[in-house]
């Protein structure tokens, strides 16, 4: 835990052009404004929680970055140059998206799995396979598995495994709890902030649970009414859940 | 493509049939009324293929199987067995209408790609049959079959005048009666199911029999299609019956405009009058312009040419609004307008819960407003018990043996994280998803019962997104879910006995008092689905699930996606539900609507209970709270 | 008997044809997500462009090459210009391909001529040897042979290939595919491409045998469709298996029963595995969420 603080002390002003940049984000779906002037920031390396409640819109607000949901308004920098608007160009630029439900190819291989976080050409000196296999043992030993096979918890390392192995600038992480025993998400996430900080990528995880995002994140933002605050008191949890 | 399926589509039609019945006195020269002769021929199928395609949401590739039918039929029963004209072409119908339902009931249960493809094989299969020997003493195999002459009097309906108003007949009898179909129970039942089977099934609507329907209602329309087309021809070939004519007839409905009536008979004048009037260069050089027109529409203009017109008209003549979709932004304000200004003694109801919201801040709104002094006076046996329910998908255990007991009258909420099972459970009440163990319902065990019987018995319910049919009003989507049952004769229906319409005049009385009961403002009633803002959709799905008066109502999160003050509205929706002693099952996220509306509280967690019991005592529990909002580590 | 052996040896060959086309169609639904009407038409005007090729004095061998080039840019331009523009919904993109089938027919004969059918030359040797008393076609034996080189390939292609696996990754969730940054219009390009060469190859083959004109593809469409529900729309292999059982079958029944029971007989074969495994003998089962 001591190593959270540290990081969490040190200073994000004056990093304002590296990392992922939200500014105004917008998005509609059929006229109603679903996200309305969002506004957030990744630095590398640093872990970044963002909670709310149940349809509040924090899953659209990852699609939007990642441009699966259209941006209607607002910019979405990283390091400083506008991501653009299609899905794979976005992958392109250095931004892994771990989808809602993991986004696991059931069936092919977990090693096919992993291969996939490599369509972005990365060149091998670069990837991030050999701290990775240490982070997630678990993984080489399935290697040859098919990965529908695997426990809903093998499959968020595989899924986390395959986002970071091409090393992006960024990595966004859909509802990172979901079906994860508590036990497995602490080692997930453990794992997640560590690896971030060591290799400088801005780490977005958005979850309903908001402890978790306290507990490991550098900064948790709440999403309600289509925008953030900083949510900086964790015991506040009737403000997010209960109004 | 497939989106629209129109309502208000009768002065349109009947504005072309006159244009179609005067269009003699212009058009006099022969080929040109042959052309317009053969336009109607295929129109009266293509109307009824929109039925399908349209109304009912299924494809047909072969639709002039039936037209063979039809023609063959009448062609046969009057060559050899010597019946008179009328009677034949009525054999014709009743043939192709039969065939079309035994067929349309192989092919329902395929998905819209598998029945394209299986009424594209039989297109093929069929004139494989009938210029085959097997049938040939019917058929004539493939040396034909001629038509005897039909004549009334002296005049001989295979020409001229007697022929164009013979054709025209038969198209306007096919209009009236599919125009007839679209707005009878039965209609819009089928609509129901084109926009979501689930969804449908739970409204108690029969979907394989409306599916099957409306095969049948076009392979009659169809049927008598080829009996005009046998009368036109005067000598029928398997060549006129063939696949490609099956292709251009869904293309015709396709350039036209699905989903209109209309634009299918725009669709086939304007085929037949390019297609001829292009044949002094060449046949097919005119075919190839009619496939890149139909291509181009497909591509370019998505609702066909009726869809051109429509919008055309609305701007010549000024008028705006009543398009679906297009003026989403101003309804949904107007329904926020709306919303706020009802009548005054709901007016309390309805703003106290949101001024409240709007003056005080969000955190001490709802711990304001305990649900403590609601009365809990629980009487007698509960109302649904769950014993065991167990689910697996694939290996994972997505409800482990859940016990739930709700009581009579009150509102039961379920809580629980994303993917505790929730919806899950919710399915396995509705009987949409089989499960292990036991559902009961007033001592009255639904275990193995499906869906149409326990929704008879007294369940109903909404889902997350409410699938309501845009093209019909409010009220006409409420009307959907308040009959008692679906079963029943659609051509009675269409018939308009007294039966049938005092049915209809009960389900819209449900209807009116389910609205009336969740107070939704009434100037809105008569507005399409389409235009409803998200709450408002919620709001009529609550509507349209409590109009079949049921015991049990169970609610999938009615307040996903919502705005506070939407949320405001679907709580007091609620609490009119409970005041009509309908008990309440729901879901939902937002603890403070929980804290409001819920009498009591099961939360689920990794597909089991958690724990259960008064709403105050549920929240308050800290583990509740973990799971609510994280069982990380405790710090 | 000999004969029954014979008409199952052609009824393979044909299957294996079928099946390509089967596989065509299951290769364009996984990757593109509609499956394409016009597959069948699509060969077929490729073919009377090598024909024309031929008639106006190119060899044989020589027009095919220049066919195939051709048609990996007709494939091309039918996804650019046809399917991916203003991308619509599934049905919509289902009649979009039903109106190129239309048009590619009405196209053939404008552009081909009144005068069809024409016959097509073999690229094949004719005649064939005698084993055990059966006739095997060359035409046959050569037929399996190039379908199974086209398996191996495609199975290579998926299996080691990095083209490969993005396939496979569009075909089963094309949403995450894009997350990792695959590009998936360039990906249905290339499909497009390779579905363009294959159809060449099936109209080349069978022209020889049932003359070349434009509704010539009609039937092993249709064959095709029930090869590929057969097999379980999903897999990609079983389009091979389905085409196998259809082709013989069809084939029996022609030669015992009569060639206008043909068609029902695939119709029946279908409906027939519809009834019993709704997703055919190797399709796995699409979850629909509500």
């Amino acid at each position: 835990m001591s190593t959270v603080k540290d990081v969490k002390e040190q200073p994000t002003a004056g990093r304002t052009t590296a990392g992922l940049r939200i500014e105004d984000l917008h998005v509609r779906f059929s006229g109603a404004r679903v996200i309305d002037g969002l506004s957030l920031t990744v630095a590398p390396g640093e872990i970044v929680g963002l909670a709310g409640r149940n349809g509040a819109g924090k899953t659209t607000t990852l699609r939007a970055v990642s441009g699966l949901a259209a941006r209607s308004g607002g910019t979405v920098e990283l390091d400083g140059v506008r991501l653009p608007s299609r899905p794979e160009a976005v992958a392109r630029a250095g931004v892994a998206h771990v989808p809602e439900g993991r986004g696991i190819f059931a069936d092919l291989t977990v090693e096919e799995n992993i291969r996939l976080g490599l369509v972005r050409k990365v060149p091998a000196e670069q990837t991030l396979r050999g701290a990775l296999e240490e982070a997630f043992p678990a993984v080489v030993r399935l290697r040859g598995q098919k990965a529908g096979r695997l426990s809903g918890g093998e499959q968020q390392m595989v899924a986390l495994f395959r986002g970071l192995i091409g090393a992006p600038k960024v990595l966004l992480v859909d509802e990172m709890s979901l079906g994860l025993s508590p036990r497995a998400l602490l080692t997930a996430i453990e794992a997640l902030a560590a690896l971030g900080r060591a290799h400088d990528i801005g780490v977005l995880v958005v979850d309903q649970n908001s402890r978790m995002l306290h507990e490991h994140c550098d900064r948790v933002y709440l999403l309600g009414g289509g925008r953030v605050r900083l949510w900086d008191d964790a015991g506040d949890i009737a403000s997010a859940y209960f109004e | 493509m497939l989106t629209r399926a129109r309502d208000k589509v009768g002065w349109p039609a009947l504005t072309l049939l006159l244009l179609l019945a005067l269009a003699p006195l212009v058009v006099r020269g022969v080929s040109e009324q042959g052309i317009l002769v053969q336009a109607m021929i295929y129109a009266v199928g293509a109307v009824g293929l929109d039925v399908l395609t349209g109304y009912s949401g299924q494809f047909s590739f072969g639709q002039f199987v039936y037209f063979a039918i039809g023609a063959y039929v009448m062609a046969a029963v009057r060559v050899n067995g010597h019946w008179p004209w009328l009677p034949a072409i009525i054999a014709g119908v009743a043939a192709s209408t039969l065939v079309a339902a035994v067929i349309g009931s192989l092919f329902v249960r395929l998905r819209f790609f598998g029945s394209a493809v299986g009424t594209f094989f039989l297109g093929a299969v069929a004139v494989d049959l009938i210029s085959g020997s097997r049938l040939s003493h019917w058929t004539g195999g493939s040396n034909g079959l001629a038509v005897l002459p039909v004549t009334i009097g002296a005049n001989s309906l295979s020409t001229g005048d007697w022929l164009y108003y013979t054709v025209w007949i038969a198209l306007a009898l096919s209009v009236a009666v599919c125009l007839r179909y679209t707005k009878v129970r039965a209609g819009r039942a089928a609509r129901v199911v084109k926009e979501n089977e689930v969804v449908a099934a739970v409204l108690g609507v029969r979907v394989f029999r409306e599916k099957v329907r409306a095969q049948a209602l076009a392979g009659a329309v169809a049927g008598l299609a080829g009996c005009m087309l046998a009368l036109e021809v005067g000598y029928l070939s398997p060549d006129t019956f063939g696949i490609s004519q099956s292709i251009e007839l869904f293309a015709i409905v396709a350039v036209g405009g699905t989903g209109s009536i209309v634009g299918p008979i725009l669709g086939a004048v304007f085929f037949f009058s390019m297609v001829n009037g292009l044949a002094s260069t060449s046949a097919s050089s005119s075919q190839l312009l009619f496939s890149l027109v139909v291509l181009v529409v497909v591509v370019l203009f998505n609702g066909g040419l009726y869809d051109l017109l429509e919008k055309g008209t609305r701007k010549l003549l000024g008028l705006r609004r009543s398009d679906a979709g297009a003026h989403k932004k101003d309804a949904q304000v107007a329904g926020r307008a709306q919303a706020e200004r009802t009548e005054p003694v709901a007016a309390a109801a309805v703003a106290e819960p949101l001024s409240g919201a709007l003056a005080e801040s969000p955190a001490t709104v709802s711990f304001a407003q305990p649900s403590a002094d609601r009365a809990r006076v629980r009487t007698g046996p509960p109302l649904l018990e769950l014993a065991g329910i167990g689910v697996d998908f694939g290996g994972v255990r997505a409800l482990d043996a859940v016990d739930l007991t709700v009581g009579r009258g009150e509102v039961h909420a379920i809580i629980g994280p994303n993917g505790a099972g929730k919806t899950t459970l919710l399915n396995c009440i509705s009987g949409i998803q089989p499960a292990t163990g036991r559902v009961v319902l007033d001592s009255d065990d639904l275990t193995s019962l499906p869906v149409s019987v326990r929704r008879a018995r007294g369940i109903s319910r909404t889902f997350q997104h409410p699938a309501l049919v845009a093209d019909l009003t409010v009220l006409q989507n409420v009307e959907v879910g308040a009959y008692e049952t679906h079963n029943g004769s659609a051509v009675l229906e269409m018939a308009g006995l007294p039966g049938t319409r005092r049915r209809d005049r009960v389900a819209r009385d449900r209807a009116v008092h389910a609205l009336e009961l969740l107070e939704f403002p009434r100037e809105r009633w008569d507005v399409h689905a389409g235009e409803l803002t998200m709450g408002e959709q919620k709001h009529i799905d609550i509507a349209r699930a409590l109009a079949s008066e049921p015991k049990l109502l169970l609610l999938d999160e009615p307040t996903a996606g919502l705005g506070e003050e939407e949320i405001g509205a679907v709580a007091n929706a609620i609490e009119g539900v409970r005041r009509a002693g309908v008990t309440v099952l729901v879901i939902a996220h937002h603890v403070g609507f929980v804290r409001r509306i819920a009498d009591a509280c099961t939360v689920l967690d990794f597909g089991r209970v958690l724990t259960s019991g008064t709403a105050g005592e549920v929240l308050a529990d800290d583990q509740v709270v973990d799971v609510f909002v994280g069982a990380g580590r405790k710090s | 008997m000999g004969l029954a052996i014979s008409v199952i040896v052609s009824g393979i060959a044909f299957g294996l044809l079928i099946g390509m086309l089967a596989f065509i169609l299951v290769f364009l639904y996984k990757t593109t997500g509609v499956a394409n009407f016009a597959v069948g038409n699509i060969g077929m005007f490729e073919t009377f462009i090598v024909y024309e090729l031929w008639k106006n004095g190119m060899g044989l061998w020589p027009a095919a090459g220049v066919g195939l080039v051709c048609s990996a840019v007709f494939g091309v331009l039918i996804y650019q210009l046809v399917l991916r523009p203003f991308g619509g919904n599934q049905a919509n993109t289902l009649v979009r391909t039903v109106a190129l089938f239309l048009l590619l027919a009405a196209m053939a004969d404008v552009f081909f001529g009144q005068d069809q059918p024409y016959h097509f030359p073999s690229l094949l040797p004719t005649g064939g040897t005698k084993v055990g008393g059966v006739l095997l076609r060359w035409s046959d034996l050569i037929t399996v042979g190039i379908v199974l080189v086209i398996v191996t390939g495609f199975v290579a292609m998926f299996r080691w290939t990095r083209l490969g696996l993005q396939f496979l990754a569009v075909a089963q969730r094309p949403e995450t595919a894009r997350l990792l940054g695959v590009r998936a219009q360039r990906l249905s390009t290339i499909a497009y491409m390779l579905a363009g060469c294959l159809a060449l190859l099936i109209g080349l083959l069978l022209a020889p045998k049932q003359l070349l004109f434009s509704q010539m593809m009609n039937p092993i469409l249709l064959f095709a469709f029930a090869a590929a529900v057969v097999g379980g729309f999903t897999s990609l292999g079983g389009t091979f298996v389905g085409g196998i059982i259809i082709g013989v079958v069809t084939d029996l029944v022609t030669t015992y029963v009569g060639s206008d029971l043909t068609l029902a007989s695939a119709l029946a074969i279908m409906l027939l595995t519809l009834a019993v495994r709704p997703n055919g003998l190797f399709g796995t089962a699409q979850v629909r969420r509500l």
